[in-house]
């Protein structure tokens, strides 16, 4: 059986993607190394090791077993799982029930670091961490073992100037027990909005949608990786993200309190987010899909914001629709169904009771600098000057988010004003 | 372009860099406070330096100098050992170097 991702999964109702019940949402190499690193220097408040780990092991081992209730995934089907989704290649050397050796000549987030930063030194830690979490639960599906029974140690990585990756795995005699409360499954969803073409706009906000859904966007067939929009894509899991996010969410408030910690926890998140929304969606906006398919529709620059909040809703991420855009000035979206509200509100214990769609926040922001505050529209170049010209600059627009489903609101909400 | 960038074009010369007595005078700088290096940051490093910094040594300071970073006031004097830390912090994350020599 071969895993095809893209085979009728969307769910036009939600804005979803869902395989085996997970969530799978497109998320950029930038975003992807951000969020890591950040999750990486909260180490003091939270194994940060464990939780970026064990929370990959756990959302792929569950989608396994919801996928195949009655015919187990064979050792390929397992493997093509890690290229469909764009997280690279895996080459077994040698697999037993005790452990084994696995290699790798392209990983997403190994090829991404470097892409990115400098080289690591051997004293710093590898950066594959969900690439350990994967190989931890194909090990277990495969030799049918509980969760966390394979310890997975990376001994070469790209990040530390190594031409591969190697992994080297080994049988515990007791299977670890779990950092942190992971969760999987589709959420807990509510209303479903009335979401169609608007009157306010010349953008096809159906055409887009089906444009992109249909778009065939995996893995490639030499090295596993999504190269598009001028980033590396991955169709990653929504729930991963929520996983190490809330886990080290609710370590920063264990430690620092409740105030403090979620303070920190939000402005950085939020940054993730800010990340995100300029190198995915300044891709986007510079791409020549978007040439293509989108720059012929738009009239007014108001256009480019509906044009690309079209683009959002093909990407699994939940309903994201405009309420207000006062051109240069304001702008007020409703997301119905964020994987992030599906995900907090199917955990029993909740760290804090405060709006927790981070990653929506900092990327409706992000959108508004692009659009009205450095300009996407004049082709720039996506590089640190421009960053920092999109959020270091006086007057740049932060977002806001005053309503979430988390406390109870039908929808969230996020507000971007200038500062 | 200025005269002197035009002049210096015409023989395929560069410019030398534009102020070089900043940087002499960013390498003799004292962060003396909180504040000094939160200016610091905020103008050499991307947005949300200080927050990753803080999260990277908050328990550091808290354990050995009995404050906390992410609150500490701006007029909170900075010793020498801590800056020496937040330099190789900022060094990991930034691949940059804190201009602290004094």
């Amino acid at each position: 059986m071969e895993i095809k991702v893209l085979d009728s999964t969307y769910d036009n109702q939600t804005h979803a993607y869902r395989v085996g019940d997970e969530p799978m949402v497109f998320h950029c190499h930038h975003y992807n190394l951000f969020l890591q690193n950040t999750i990486e220097d909260a180490s003091d408040f939270v194994d940060s090791s464990k939780v970026l780990t064990q929370a990959a092991e756990h959302v792929v081992y569950h989608q396994w077993k919801n996928l195949t209730a009655s015919t187990p995934l064979s050792l390929d089907d397992l493997l093509a799982t890690f290229s469909t989704f764009g997280f690279g290649k895996l080459n077994i050397q040698t697999l037993d029930v005790k452990g084994g050796i696995i290699t790798s000549n392209y990983d997403h987030y190994g090829l991404g670091y470097i892409s990115k930063y400098e080289p690591r030194n051997e004293n710093q830690p590898s950066v594959c961490y969900f690439t350990r979490g994967f190989i931890a639960a194909l090990f277990a599906y495969y030799f049918q073992k509980p969760l966390h029974s394979y310890q997975v140690t990376q001994l070469e990585c790209f990040s530390k100037g190594s031409n591969r990756n190697v992994f080297e795995v080994r049988l515990l005699e007791i299977p670890q027990k779990p950092i942190a409360d992971f969760y999987h499954g589709k959420g807990v969803l509510g209303k479903i909005p009335e979401f169609g073409n608007r009157n306010d706009t010349a953008i096809d906000y159906l055409g887009i949608r089906e444009a992109l859904t249909s778009m065939k966007l995996e893995g490639s067939t030499e090295t596993g990786l999504i190269d598009a929009f001028g980033v590396l894509l991955t169709r990653h899991y929504a729930n991963y993200y929520c996983n190490i996010t809330f886990a080290t969410l609710k370590g920063l408030i264990d430690t620092l309190g409740e105030e403090q910690g979620y303070a920190l926890s939000k402005d950085l998140f939020i940054e993730a987010g800010h990340v995100c929304g300029f190198n995915t969606f300044g891709g986007i906006m510079l791409s020549m899909e978007w040439n293509a398919l989108i720059k012929p529709m738009i009239q007014t620059r108001e256009d480019w914001m509906h044009g690309i909040i079209g683009c959002i809703n093909a990407l699994g991420w939940g309903t994201y629709i405009i309420e207000e855009l006062v051109p240069n000035q304001f702008l007020k979206v409703r997301l119905y169904n964020d994987y992030e509200s599906n995900h907090y509100l199917m955990m029993p214990n909740k760290p804090v009771k405060k709006p927790i769609s981070f990653l929506a926040t900092g990327v409706m922001a992000a959108l508004m600098n692009l659009l009205y505050h450095s300009d996407i529209t004049q082709n720039p170049t996506l590089d640190e000057a421009f960053y920092n010209k999109t959020f270091k600059t006086p007057g740049k627009f932060i977002g806001k988010q005053t309503q979430c489903r988390s406390l109870g609101d039908e929808y969230g909400l996020i507000e971007v004003t200038r500062e | 372009m200025s005269w002197m960038n035009k002049t210096l074009s015409i023989f395929g010369w560069k410019k030398r860099k534009e102020t070089p007595h900043k940087e002499a005078l960013a390498s003799q700088q004292t962060f003396k406070t909180v504040g000094d290096l939160k200016q610091w940051v905020k103008n050499e490093l991307p947005p949300l330096a200080w927050q990753r910094i803080c999260l990277r040594l908050t328990k550091f300071v808290i354990e050995h100098y009995n404050f906390s970073l992410n609150s500490a006031p701006d007029g909170t004097k900075l010793p020498n050992s801590l800056l020496q830390k937040i330099n190789e912090v900022v060094k990991e994350i930034f691949n940059k170097q804190l201009p602290y020599g004094n």
